[in-house]
């Protein structure tokens, strides 16, 4: 009895100190809270969430915390409540992995937005973030069509991100030329940079002029094989600015800025305007999505061509082109 | 179809076949050295990682492809002696080492990548292809076999040697004798130790300077794990080909073969066969090898047994 005394006594002490001074300090600090799958401390995918984290802390002045949770699902409902329950008005769960355990925390925190990176959720304060590729790959496969005879892709895995992607070039290329050839490989390996310069060398022998690399690190063998082949053989930058790699064959490099897109959500949750569907960040979202020209290539995609793809672009914006099947 | 096996196809594919079976052709003969004395050892694929960053890390700073090779040897070789100190000297079991090397290789290579160069992928200038007077020039048999770099020329200088130091010296004879009959060997005086020593020396910077092969003979670049499983092909490659040099050029060449071709018939939107059932090819290839060789006749006896005096 004197327990439980002792712990109802405790319980209602807790419980007067968040009534009486809970919501004025929520209000004067706000705090983001980040769940990463993996260490911070190594480049790629939660690095990058790390440095948007870091962003929001300089930029915004808010209060962050991550922890990283590895590969154990168990823990991901305890820190979401772990953040929700200390009044943090923002966590990220970075990877599709963590919708789930959010979907089921949330409702007890309606004050929470709960993120969740490469999701297409939308289901009260649980929101999706997703960078779309494919319509950046659509432009370059309206740029390809226009300028060259075949195309070729070398991808990593076949995972959805990719699969869209290269379907989005595919739909760009025979938008403009229904007989346009694209072949597609995928070397079934993100670090095998010798099969992705082999893959990438049958192609241009079998008659693609430009070919587009989509296989993180290993991707960097595409590349090579188009500037050993010279100046008919054109490619782009994928996610990476590899320009100075192939000057001359780069035609134009697509970049996402994924964390400048969660510092632009997160500063918008701060000012109360909580997204109301599900985050897809396009070409729309110009701070975020960013496909350039590079005039220092041997064959610079030609003036006439660019105001086409101009129109191409003001087209997918405007949700006319669809780019990706829904 | 009929478009797809032209001579330019054939000659595409051969010559791809041979670029992608140099990798497997240094580190399986490598591997039959070490195997021939007795030592099994499954981390080659470690022993790949460093050779192929310390490779491209030298030629990066120095610019010296020379050097390169000759560091990628050096690390190879370096692999080699903490292998040989573990399972020759302090008897270990060998494919726990070997584990342990493949996991040293692939943690320190990327520790040492990503301290010292940051991915913009800034890449070193990779063996250029030799022009052949001539031979380079010709149709067909010029792409396939006459625009190569020295690197996958130097394939087949490695066979003959492996073939003569094996067959034709009395240092290869002792080390055969060392993996079949270590007892004899120690009673005529000499010491298997050293014998095994100098196999997993010869091994290890073979199986460096295939991993080199990647980073200056054909990719410019080095990746975090870019030997990408071939350490563990070239394994598969030594049974396959009996633990005969001259075997495990030829299988080198089938899985580069297999390899060439799964790349080349993905690219042809033509075919309708799922790309999965390429990619398998050479695994498949690997697993057939495994049943068909099953007569175990030239095994080496004493393979993965460490040696104990008396």
């Amino acid at each position: 009895m004197k327990l439980k005394r002792r712990g109802f006594l405790a319980g209602a002490a807790v419980l007067a100190v968040a009534i009486g001074f809970g919501p004025a300090k929520a209000q004067s600090e706000f705090k983001m809270g980040l769940l990463v799958p993996g260490s911070v401390a190594e480049e790629g995918w939660n690095r990058i969430a790390y440095e948007a984290l870091k962003r929001v802390e300089k930029e915004l002045g808010a209060k962050i915390s991550y922890v990283e949770l590895h590969e154990n699902p168990a823990a991901f409902e305890n820190a979401f409540r772990d953040y929700a329950s200390q009044g943090y008005q923002v966590v990220l769960g970075h990877g599709f992995q963590f919708q789930d355990a959010a979907l089921t925390v949330a409702p007890e925190f309606p004050d929470t937005t709960f993120l969740i990176s490469s999701s297409y959720v939308h289901e009260g304060n649980v929101i999706g973030l997703n960078t779309d590729a494919s319509q950046p790959f659509y432009l370059m496969g309206v740029i390809a069509a226009k300028m060259g005879k075949g195309a070729g892709l070398v991808g990593g895995i076949e995972i959805p991100p990719i699969k869209q992607a290269f379907e989005g070039f595919m739909d760009g290329a025979k938008s403009v030329d229904p007989n346009f050839p694209v072949s597609t490989v995928y070397i079934g390996s993100f670090t095998d940079a010798t099969a992705a310069k082999e893959a990438a060398l049958s192609m241009i022998s079998q008659g693609s002029d430009f070919v587009v690399p989509n296989a993180n690190s290993a991707g960097l063998g595409v590349i090579q094989a188009v500037r050993e082949a010279g100046t008919g053989i054109g490619t782009f930058s994928v996610y990476s600015d590899y320009t100075e790699v192939a000057p001359k064959n780069i035609a134009g490099t697509f970049v996402a800025d994924y964390g400048q897109g969660i510092v632009r959500i997160v500063s918008g949750i701060r000012d109360g305007a909580v997204p109301e569907t599900n985050v897809d960040f396009g070409l729309k979202d110009e701070d975020v999505i960013k496909f350039t020209y590079n005039d220092g290539a041997d064959k610079p995609v030609p003036e006439d061509i660019r105001k086409y793809v101009e129109q191409v672009r003001a087209k997918i914006v405007a949700g006319e082109i669809q780019t990706r099947a829904k | 179809m009929d478009d797809i096996v032209t001579l330019g196809f054939i000659a595409t594919t051969l010559g791809a076949t041979w670029r992608l079976a140099a990798p497997l052709v240094y580190a399986s003969i490598g591997e039959v050295f070490s195997e021939r004395a007795g030592v099994l050892n499954i981390g080659i694929e470690g022993v790949m990682l460093v050779g192929a960053f310390a490779g491209f890390a030298t030629v990066f700073w120095t610019g010296s492809l020379a050097l390169g090779l000759l560091m990628a040897v050096a690390g190879g070789a370096l692999m080699g002696l903490l292998f040989g100190l573990f399972t020759i000297t302090i008897k270990a079991d060998q494919i726990v080492v070997g584990a342990a090397m493949n996991l040293l290789g692939l943690g320190l290579t990327a520790f040492l990548y990503r301290t010292y160069f940051v991915s913009t992928g800034r890449g070193v200038e990779i063996a250029p292809s030799l022009n052949l007077p001539g031979l380079s020039d010709l149709p067909f048999v010029g792409e396939a076999f006459f625009r190569h770099n020295i690197l996958v020329y130097g394939t087949l200088l490695v066979v003959i040697a492996a073939v003569f130091i094996l067959h034709r010296t009395s240092f290869g004879l002792t080390l055969r004798a060392v993996g079949e009959h270590p007892k004899a060997v120690d009673i005529a005086g000499r010491s298997v130790a050293l014998y095994r020593y100098g196999a997993v020396l010869i091994g290890c910077s073979l199986a460096g300077l295939g991993g080199a092969y990647l980073t200056l003979g054909h990719s410019n670049q080095f990746v975090e794990g870019i030997a990408s499983g071939r350490g563990f092909i070239a394994l598969a490659v030594v049974v396959f080909a009996r633990w005969s040099p001259i075997g495990a050029f030829f299988v080198s060449l089938l899985f580069g073969l297999f390899y060439a071709l799964q790349l080349q018939l993905q690219a042809q939107p033509a075919l309708h066969i799922p790309y999965q059932a390429l990619q398998a090819l050479p695994y498949v290839m690997t697993i057939a090898a495994l049943i068909l060789v099953r007569n175990r006749v030239d095994t080496p006896s004493m393979l993965g047994v460490p040696y104990r005096k008396g």
